[in-house]
C-alpha cells in the first residue's frame, strides 16, 4: 500500500468526513558554485506529507515530514477546532486521468553526484574561458520525486517526476562598478545544451551591463525580453487567482467578459503539454488538467479555480488547485505576432529594452514602481547603452492594456514559449 | 542518538564534521473577515550533516533514519569529500557545551485553541469597527524550535526558541478605490506577546491608516529631501547595507563593500549594528546553526566599515573572529552568513529638528509590500504605503503608494542627521537568501536624507 493510502486509512478511522493526502517523496542533489569555484555538494532526502482534513465543513491543513500514527488523533482534534465554512462543498470525485509524457527521465533519476560535479566544473571553465575575472555563482540541481494525491472519495494519482535546473549569476567588476546578469534553465529532461549555453549567456550579458548611463525621465516604449515576458505572464496569472478575486484581494476583480488588452493578446493555460515546466496529468486535488483560454483577443474569459472557488462561484473547475488547497496557473502560452524582435526594435526612434523586469504590482491597487536595473536604452532602433538607476512606474492593468506588439520569435521555456513584447508607453523615472 | 553524532564527528578522516538535529512544531491560524479561514499545523524533525575534507563541503539531510542509515550516509559524505577540493576552512573556535531554553511566561503550546482563536478574532474584529473597511485578514504563527549542534571542534549546544508573529492586513474601499495597510508584531517568547496587544495600539491604527489613505494624494516624482521612519530605516539597514556586510558576499565577490574595510561608506551619522542578543527580538537566538554563541556586532561606525558578519568558514577565510551569524533555515540546508536584528544607531536630534531641516520634502512612514536590492550595484527600491508631504517643517498632506529608490552608498553619504528616538520595528520578517528563509528584525532612528528618488504617478 502506498504511503498516501496508509495515511488516508489511518485518518478515516478517526471518522473525519473527507481527507486528502498529498505526498512528495524523493531526493535532490545539488552542486553549489560560489566565486567561480565549487563550494559544496548536497544530497537531500525529502518526504513531505500535506494533509487536508474535513469534518462538519471544518477544515485543517497539516504538513509533516515524518508520519506517525498518533498524528491521526492530533489531526482530528485540530480540525474540529476550526470553524465551519458554509462554502465548502466537497473534495473532487475521481475522474479519468490521461498520462502526460516527458515529466520523468530515467537518465536524471540515475544521475550521480560525480556527474553533477563534472558538469559544474565544465560550467565554471566555460565562463572563465570567456572572462577570466568573472565571479560566477549559482547552482546545478537534479531531483527526482514520486508525487501522490489520494482522497477519501477515491482519487488516486501517482507519478514520478524529475527536474534539472541550473541557475547562474555572473558579476564582472570594474574600477567604477560592476556588470551582472542572472538567468536559469529548467527541464524535466537531461539537457546537454544548458551547461554549454547558459554560462556563455550570463557572462556575455554581464559584460553588456558595464558602463551604465542615466536615462532622462519620460514616457518611453518598453520592449520586454522573453525572460521578462515569462515573469510578466506569471504575475498576470497570479492576479487572476479566483480565491483572491472572491476575497477582493486582487485588482482584476469583476473583469470577466471585459476588454483588458488589445486584440493581439490571447493567453491560454495548458497543464497537459508534454514536458511542460508546470505540466502534470492533474492538479493538486486530482482533477485532470485541460487546456483553457484565459484571454481571447483581449477579453478576459476566466479566473483560475480550484474545486472550492469554482463551487463558490458556480462555475466549472479549471483544475488549478495547488498542493494543499491553493491555486496556481500551469503552462502559459501567449499568442505570437508576425514580426521578429529585431524588426520591432528597429522601428523605435527611442525606447527601453528590459532584460529583466519584475513588475510586482500592489495586489489590491495594481500600482507598481520597480527598478530598471538590467535594461538598455534603444536609440534609432539599436541598443545604445545600459541604463543606470532608473525606475518604471504605473499600473499593471495599463501595462497589459498597452501591449502593442508581440514578436514571432520566442524563448522556448518548456511549454511556456516566451516572446518579446512591446508596451506602447511606460513612465520611466531617470536616475 | 547524540552519542552516535559525537562518534561520527570525531572521525580522523576529515578536517571538520558537524551534525545538527532539529525538531519544530508550528501552528498558524488565518482569520478573515471574522471567520477562521484555515488552521495549519506542521511537525518536522530531521538531521543535517556536513563534512569538510579536502576544502569543499559535502552535506546531507534526512528526515527518517536509524543508526545504521545515518552511519552509511556519513560514510558517503566522507567519500564525496574526496571529490571536493577547494579553499574552504573552519575557524578553530574553543568548544562550547551549553544548553539554553528561552523562558516564556505562557507556553503557547498549553493555551487551548478556543482561547487562542477568541483572542485573535477579537483583535481582527476590532479593525472592522472602522467605517470603510471591506476586508480584514489576520495571520497568526507560532513555532517552537529545538536544535542541537555537535561538531568536531568539541561543540555540543542545545537551544529552544519559541517565536510568535501576528500579522494584520486591512483593505478599505471608497468609490471603487481600494487602499490597504498592515501591521505585525513578532518576538521571541510565549503567548504573553499576544495577550499584551491592545485594540488601540494594534488593529485600530491599521484600520484608521487604510481609511485615511483613501483620501491621500498620489506622490510627486523626482528627487526630494526625505525623513525616513525607524521602520524604513530598518529595511535600509537590512536590505541595502546589511547584506553587503555578510562575509560570504565579501569573499565571493558579490558585495559592493568587498574592498571597503576601514573605508568611509557613509556620513558620520551612520553606525550600524547587528544584534542577535537583542532581548526577545524575533531575530534573536542563543547560538547560531553552527553552535557559535550569539553576539552584538558593530559593523559600521561613524560612517566607516569596521567589521563583517561571519560564519566559522568566512571568519577563517577572512582571518576574523566568528560572529555567530552562520544560520540555516532548517536541517535541509547548509548554514549561510545571515543577519539577526540589524539596526542603525540613534543620533542627537529630536524628530522636530529633523522636520525643520527638511523644510519641504517627504516624511516616509509605513512600509508597503515588495522591494528590491541589487547587492553588487547597490541599487534599491522600497514600496511605501503611507508618507507625508512636508512644508515648512510640518506635515501637510498624506501621500499614498510612494516608492523610494537610490544607490546604497550615495544615500548613506546623504544622511545628514538622525533622531535620538529609535526603535526595533518588532514586526519581524523572514529574510531570504539562496533559497533559505530565517527570522530577522530591524530598526533604527528617524533619519534625514538630503535627497532620495521618489517614484509616483503625479506629474
Amino acid at each position: 500500500m502506498s504511503k498516501g493510502k496508509e495515511i488516508l486509512q489511518a485518518l478515516e478511522r478517526k471518522q473525519l468526513e473527507q481527507v486528502e493526502v498529498n505526498t512528495r517523496r524523493g531526493w535532490r542533489k545539488e552542486v553549489d558554485i560560489k566565486n567561480s569555484e565549487i563550494h559544496s555538494y548536497k544530497e537531500e532526502e525529502f518526504n513531505y506529507h500535506i494533509i487536508r482534513a474535513f469534518k462538519d465543513k471544518k477544515k485543517g491543513l497539516f504538513n509533516f515530514e515524518t508520519w506517525r500514527n498518533d498524528l491521526a488523533a492530533y489531526i482530528r482534534e485540530t480540525t474540529l477546532n476550526a470553524e465551519p465554512d458554509p462554502d465548502f462543498h466537497s473534495l473532487p470525485l475521481p475522474r479519468k486521468i490521461s498520462p502526460v509524457e516527458g515529466l520523468y527521465s530515467p537518465c536524471l533519476e540515475k544521475i550521480k553526484g560525480e556527474n553533477l560535479l563534472k558538469i559544474a566544473r565544465g560550467i565554471i571553465k566555460k565562463a572563465k574561458g570567456i572572462v577570466p575575472s568573472v565571479v560566477l555563482s549559482g547552482s546545478l540541481e537534479a531531483s527526482c520525486q514520486e508525487w501522490e494525491v489520494v482522497n477519501s472519495l477515491g482519487v488516486e494519482v501517482s507519478l514520478p517526476v524529475t527536474f534539472l535546473e541550473i541557475s547562474l549569476e555572473a558579476i564582472i567588476w570594474q574600477k567604477d562598478g560592476a556588470g551582472s546578469f542572472y538567468d536559469f534553465e529548467k527541464s524535466h529532461q537531461w539537457e546537454e545544451s544548458f551547461a554549454e549555453e547558459l554560462p556563455e549567456r550570463v557572462v556575455r550579458r554581464a559584460e553588456g551591463y558595464l558602463n551604465k548611463k542615466a536615462v532622462k525621465t519620460g514616457f518611453y516604449p518598453l520592449i520586454l525580453s522573453p525572460l521578462s515576458t515569462y515573469i510578466l505572464l506569471q504575475t498576470f496569472a497570479r492576479s487572476l487567482n479566483a480565491e483572491d478575486i472572491q476575497k477582493k484581494r486582487s485588482f482584476m476583480g469583476s473583469k470577466i467578459g471585459q476588454k483588458i488588452a488589445q486584440d493581439l493578446f490571447t493567453l491560454k493555460d495548458d497543464g497537459g503539454i508534454p514536458g511542460g515546466l508546470a505540466s502534470s496529468p492533474c492538479d493538486g486535488e486530482g482533477v485532470p488538467h485541460r487546456k483553457i483560454t484565459v484571454v481571447e483577443k483581449g477579453i478576459l474569459q476566466t479566473y483560475f479555480h480550484n474545486s472550492y472557488t469554482a463551487h463558490k462561484d458556480g462555475v466549472e473547475n479549471t483544475a488549478h488547485a495547488s498542493t494543499g488547497g491553493g491555486i496556481s496557473p500551469t503552462n502559459l502560452v501567449l499568442s505570437r505576432g508576425k514580426r521578429k524582435f529585431r524588426e520591432i526594435a528597429s522601428d523605435l526612434e527611442e525606447g527601453i529594452f528590459a532584460d529583466i523586469i519584475s513588475f510586482s504590482p500592489h495586489p489590491v491597487s495594481g500600482e507598481f514602481s520597480v527598478p530598471l536595473d538590467l535594461a538598455y536604452k534603444i536609440e534609432k532602433g539599436e541598443f545604445a547603452y545600459p541604463i543606470k538607476g532608473a525606475m518604471a512606474g504605473g499600473n499593471f492593468q495599463e501595462i497589459i492594456r498597452q501591449i502593442k506588439e508581440i514578436s514571432s520569435d520566442f524563448r522556448p521555456f518548456p511549454a511556456n514559449p516566451a516572446p518579446y513584447i512591446l508596451i506602447d508607453r511606460v513612465n520611466i523615472l531617470g536616475g | 542518538m547524540l552519542d552516535l553524532f559525537e562518534e561520527l564527528v570525531s572521525s580522523s578522516r576529515i578536517k571538520f564534521g558537524e551534525v545538527r538535529w532539529e525538531e519544530t512544531h508550528t501552528l498558524s491560524l488565518v482569520i478573515e473577515d471574522g471567520r477562521i479561514e484555515s488552521v495549519n499545523s506542521a511537525i518536522r524533525s530531521g538531521i543535517a550533516m556536513r563534512v569538510l575534507k579536502k576544502g569543499g563541503w559535502s552535506f546531507a539531510s534526512l528526515t527518517n533514519g536509524g543508526r545504521e542509515q545515518i552511519k552509511r550516509l556519513w560514510k558517503n559524505l566522507e567519500s564525496t569529500g574526496e571529490l571536493l577540493p577547494g579553499n574552504s576552512r573552519i575557524f578553530s573556535l574553543s568548544p562550547v557545551r551549553e544548553t539554553k531554553r528561552h523562558a516564556v511566561k505562557e507556553d503557547f503550546r498549553r493555551i487551548n485553541f478556543k482561547e487562542k482563536s477568541e483572542t485573535l478574532k477579537n483583535l481582527e474584529g476590532a479593525a472592522r469597527k472602522r467605517k470603510g473597511i471591506v476586508h480584514t485578514r489576520l495571520v497568526y504563527g507560532e513555532s517552537w524550535l529545538k536544535e542541537t549542534v555537535i561538531n568536531s571542534l568539541g561543540f555540543r549546544v542545545e537551544q529552544e526558541l519559541p517565536r510568535i508573529r501576528v500579522f494584520l492586513n486591512v483593505v478599505a474601499e471608497k468609490d471603487g478605490l481600494k487602499q490597504s495597510s498592515y501591521k505585525s508584531r513578532a518576538a521571541l517568547g510565549g503567548w504573553e506577546i499576544v495577550r499584551e496587544l491592545r485594540e488601540e495600539s494594534f488593529p485600530l491604527p491599521v484600520a484608521d491608516r487604510a481609511v485615511e489613505l483613501l483620501d491621500a494624494s498620489p506622490p510627486p516624482s523626482g528627487m526630494f529631501k526625505v525623513i525616513i521612519s525607524p521602520q524604513v530605516a530598518g529595511i535600509l539597514a537590512h536590505e541595502a547595507l546589511g547584506h553587503n556586510l555578510e562575509g560570504d558576499h565579501i569573499i565571493h565577490g558579490q558585495s559592493l563593500l568587498k574592498d571597503k574595510t576601514g573605508e568611509r561608506i557613509g556620513s558620520e551619522c551612520i553606525t550600524l549594528v547587528d544584534d542577535a542578543t537583542y532581548p526577545a527580538a524575533y531575530g534573536s537566538y542563543y547560538f547560531d546553526s553552527e553552535g557559535v554563541p550569539a553576539q552584538k556586532k558593530t559593523l559600521v561606525e561613524s560612517g566607516k566599515v569596521c567589521g563583517f558578519l561571519h560564519s566559522l568558514e568566512t571568519a577563517a577565510l577572512m582571518e576574523a573572529y566568528p560572529t555567530g551569524n552562520g544560520r540555516a533555515q532548517d536541517y535541509h540546508h547548509l548554514p549561510l552568513v545571515r543577519m539577526s536584528n540589524t539596526l542603525f544607531s540613534p543620533g542627537e536630534c529630536s524628530v522636530e529638528e529633523l522636520m525643520d531641516m527638511v523644510g519641504e520634502g517627504i516624511l516616509v512612514e509605513e512600509l508597503g509590500s515588495g522591494g528590491y536590492v541589487s547587492p553588487e550595484s547597490g541599487q534599491f527600491m522600497f514600496n511605501i504605503d503611507s508618507s507625508w508631504w512636508v512644508e515648512k517643517g510640518k506635515k501637510k498632506k498624506l501621500l499614498r503608494n510612494v516608492s523610494l529608490s537610490g544607490f546604497t552608498l550615495e544615500t548613506l553619504f546623504k544622511v545628514k542627521a538622525c533622531s535620538r528616538a529609535h526603535t526595533l520595528s518588532e514586526s519581524g520578517g523572514t529574510c531570504g537568501k539562496e533559497g533559505q528563509g530565517v527570522p530577522v528584525d530591524d530598526g533604527g532612528p528617524f533619519m534625514f536624507v538630503e535627497g532620495m528618488l521618489v517614484g509616483g504617478r503625479e506629474k
